[in-house]
């Protein structure tokens, strides 16, 4: 990376290097000091990214109205973020395929048996108690077997 | 010969990072909302870190970025740049006059040319840093004395802080850690009491 202009950057203030000595450099956030902070706005980091998302979209949308051309940086930019966000998505099951392999043997064989449950853990006061009763006395079957 | 190409960014580290700064910067000038805008402005902390961000973008062919380190200093930069000329935008504004009263759009305090106040402090400046600070502490000594550490006797260095604190390096940079979340959070405007 080329050296950066050096007017770009302003220089800090006696104010500022006390602060940066006190608190430590903006430079040195890191992802757990972010998530802290955010967290105490109620924000994540891929709420963030989406956000951005609607920025850059709009901002390549005026680009394109404005000069007719389509912006190739913005465009990759939103291409670099969709790829990023489907990664981390979980990959879908296709039933075919997993019924399947199901039936050939090839899951539950290998793997530890676990139990699964399917239905939801809701909050105490959402569930009448009758109602938890069976879904506790339920649980504690399966879990027996 | 295939040229090699720039790893993608961290969108997700990155946006998150810079947020996080802008959140401290905002709540300096107390807007420490989400949405809180800097009066006179219309701009919040993430408006202000998606069009430095834009701004990077439009311009990355240039700054030729290796890692998402230079990104974030690249971005940090325009950041600052735009937060400066914001801060001097919205002065006219009535209740940033009131703030600024003793810090200009550079971060530049009246005091900073004033003789020492005769206390403590190394200067007028160190005097109004540490108390714009206290707050922070929460009551906790150590915290204090790390301001004061720096505040009066221009201690800068980690490694002297720790020794003058009777710490570990590791631990003041925990410290500075605990008031820079407390400096970035709304924590602050409920135990702020300017002096």
């Amino acid at each position: 990376m080329p050296k950066p202009d050096k007017n770009l950057r302003p220089p800090k203030s006696p104010r500022e290097e006390l602060l940066d000595a006190i608190l430590g450099p903006d430079e040195e956030m890191d992802d757990e000091l972010a998530d802290k902070i955010l967290g105490s706005y109620n924000l994540t980091g891929s709420q963030l990214v989406e956000e951005f998302k609607l920025r850059l979209q709009a901002e390549i949308k005026n680009h394109m109205q404005a000069t007719n051309e389509i912006s190739q940086p913005l465009e990759a930019a939103l291409k670099s973020i969709r790829n990023q966000q489907h990664a981390a998505e979980p990959e879908p099951v296709r039933a075919d395929s997993w019924i399947d392999a199901f039936l050939g043997g090839s899951i539950g064989s290998a793997a530890q048996p676990q139990l699964l449950y399917s239905f939801h853990r809701q909050r105490q006061a959402a569930v009448s108690a009758n109602d938890k009763k069976i879904l506790d006395e339920l649980e504690a079957e399966l879990g027996e077997e | 010969m295939a040229m090699k190409s720039t790893p993608s960014p961290d969108w997700e580290s990155l946006l998150k990072r810079l947020t996080a700064v802008a959140f401290g910067w905002f709540s300096d000038r107390r807007c420490s909302d989400d949405e809180s805008v800097l009066p006179g402005t219309g701009v919040s902390a993430r408006d202000l870190v998606y069009s430095a961000y834009l701004e990077f973008l439009k311009k990355e062919g240039e700054y030729k970025p290796k890692s998402d380190e230079d990104r974030f200093r690249v971005i940090y930069t325009i950041m600052r740049r735009d937060f400066i000329d914001l801060v001097r935008k919205g002065r006219s504004h009535d209740r940033t006059v009131i703030l600024d009263a003793a810090i200009d759009a550079e971060g530049r305090s009246e005091f900073e040319n004033l003789p020492s106040t005769g206390d403590d402090f190394a200067s007028a400046e160190a005097a109004s840093v540490a108390r714009s600070l206290y707050p922070l502490t929460d009551g906790e000594p150590q915290l204090k004395n790390l301001i004061d550490a720096v505040a009066m006797f221009d201690c800068r260095d980690r490694d002297e802080q720790a020794d003058m604190l009777g710490v570990t390096p590791a631990e003041i940079t925990n410290m500075k850690k605990k008031l820079k979340y407390r400096r970035a959070t709304r924590e602050r405007i409920d135990s702020s009491v300017e002096s």
